[in-house]
């Protein structure tokens, strides 16, 4: 919980009035803008400081690399949730509106996967991942839709999005987990 | 109590430790090298920010991350989080160090009379350093890494900040980097010398200078260990006569890395 709360901090003292825009325009309900708008949102935090070098200064405070991307991204996918249940009760939307919306939450962990993985190894944390944003929509008149990710028409889009995620986690947190290797023997570097 | 066991660090081509061991206790702990040295990666090893490609490093007798909140660090470049002000920093240390001491850091902001709406960003680098140290001392970590502390400050704040970390430090575990030999020779317990990823000369300040000496080339005779040259005609010589005069930590640092130089 404490980690949560500082992300939480961090978050509110570095994008206090992108929070409020964030909230202002999540409130429009349509499902391309959002999901548009979850792109840009994202790419401003993590993924930003990654590509930065910036993340560093997380890793100097008692602070492990899983601790803040898990963190990061649950603090930064409720500002989205809170804005677009407050939507879905202020201007009273449909059934088949709350069931897109509920779509459009399972794009979250694919975008911020893609976005950090984006910044973690070909230094975009948004170009790159917006040019596949504009691809992947750019098919939605085909079958594509079923599998996409960012649809989420089908499981596999879900599946999609969960695996996406699970890599960026892992290969960002990779120093955290990895086992330490001790040989005297060596009187070289190892590789891993 | 910090341990560092064969510890390899290397960035794509170049490797930047290559085998270092050390051991710190509780005391004040200086790492002395040329840029580039390693020094800085021996640091955020420790601290748990880069993990090495092997060997093994004990902090209390556990891997770093797993005691990562009774360590705090002090970054070379005193890059703060971004848009934070100092109440930001009062705010978030408490929920990062359960030891945190509001009152010593109330103590010692009043001391520097810091406001608490100004940005980390915009303060000068004296000040700067000042201020993550109030955040590092008051955070009751039991080990300070600081990455040259002493960094492009003045003489005067140079000064300051030893005394610094001098008073605040007591009974606390403190390894730091520094180029200024000369001032922070008086707050050492002990220290490394670092070159080419290899720690090529540990000791307590005290030891390191009762087992040497600085001896024009006249007075070196055949039993004396020559360690290296300091500067024209003068020596350093390991010896337990009392010729010649003793050395500072300076005169000692270069005299190890010329011996290291000639070596590699």
């Amino acid at each position: 919980m404490g980690k949560f709360e500082f992300m939480l901090r961090k978050i509110s003292v570095q994008d206090r009035w992108r929070l409020l825009l964030a909230f202002l325009l999540f409130l429009i309900p349509s499902q391309i803008f959002r999901i548009l708008f979850a792109f840009v949102f994202f790419a401003r935090k993590l993924p930003r400081e990654i590509e930065r070098g910036e993340d560093e200064i997380l890793l100097e405070l008692p602070l492990k690399r899983w601790e803040i991307f898990v963190n990061d991204f649950l603090v930064n996918s409720s500002v989205l949730v809170v804005s677009g249940a407050l939507s879905t009760v202020l201007l009273k939307q449909s059934r088949m509106e709350i069931s897109k919306f509920l779509q459009i939450i399972l794009t979250f962990p694919y975008i911020y996967g893609l976005e950090v993985l984006c910044a973690k190894y070909l230094k975009s944390n948004f170009l790159i991942p917006f040019i596949a944003f504009i691809i992947d929509i750019s098919f939605w008149g085909t079958d594509w839709i079923y599998i996409s990710a960012l649809s989420e028409r089908s499981i596999f889009g879900a599946a999609i999005s969960v695996s996406v995620f699970l890599t960026a986690f892992f290969l960002y947190s990779l120093e955290d987990f990895g086992r330490e290797k001790y040989d005297r023997s060596k009187g070289s570097v190892q590789e891993l | 109590m910090i341990e560092v066991k064969d510890l390899f660090k290397s960035f794509k081509d170049t490797v930047a430790l290559n085998g270092v061991n050390l051991k710190v206790s509780e005391e004040i702990h200086l790492v002395i090298g040329p840029n580039g040295a390693g020094k800085t990666t021996l640091l955020k090893c420790i601290m748990g920010i880069l993990r090495p490609d092997s060997g093994k490093i004990r902090v209390f007798g556990k891997p770093p991350l797993s005691v990562k909140n009774r360590m705090a660090f002090l970054n070379e470049m005193r890059k703060p989080i971004r848009k934070f002000r100092v109440k930001d920093y009062e705010e978030i240390m408490p929920i990062l160090y359960p030891k945190w001491n509001r009152k010593l850091f109330w103590e010692i902001s009043a001391r520097l009379s810091l406001k608490r709406s100004k940005y980390v960003e915009s303060m000068s680098a004296g000040i700067k350093t000042m201020f993550f140290l109030s955040l590092i001392i008051s955070s009751g970590a039991d080990v300070l890494i600081l990455d040259e502390p002493t960094q492009n400050l003045d003489p005067l704040k140079v000064k300051e900040i030893e005394n610094f970390i001098r008073n605040e430090s007591s009974g606390k575990t403190v390894i730091m980097s520094s180029h200024h030999l000369e001032e922070v020779e008086n707050i050492a317990d002990s220290f490394s010398i670092i070159d080419n990823g290899k720690v090529i000369y540990s000791e307590s300040v005290r030891n390191a200078k009762e087992s040497h000496r600085v001896v024009s080339q006249s007075e070196i005779i055949q039993l004396d260990e020559i360690v290296g040259k300091i500067e024209d005609n003068y020596y350093l010589v390991k010896t337990n006569s009392d010729k010649g005069r003793e050395p500072s930590l300076r005169e000692i640092a270069i005299a190890y890395l010329n011996l290291s130089k000639i070596g590699s």
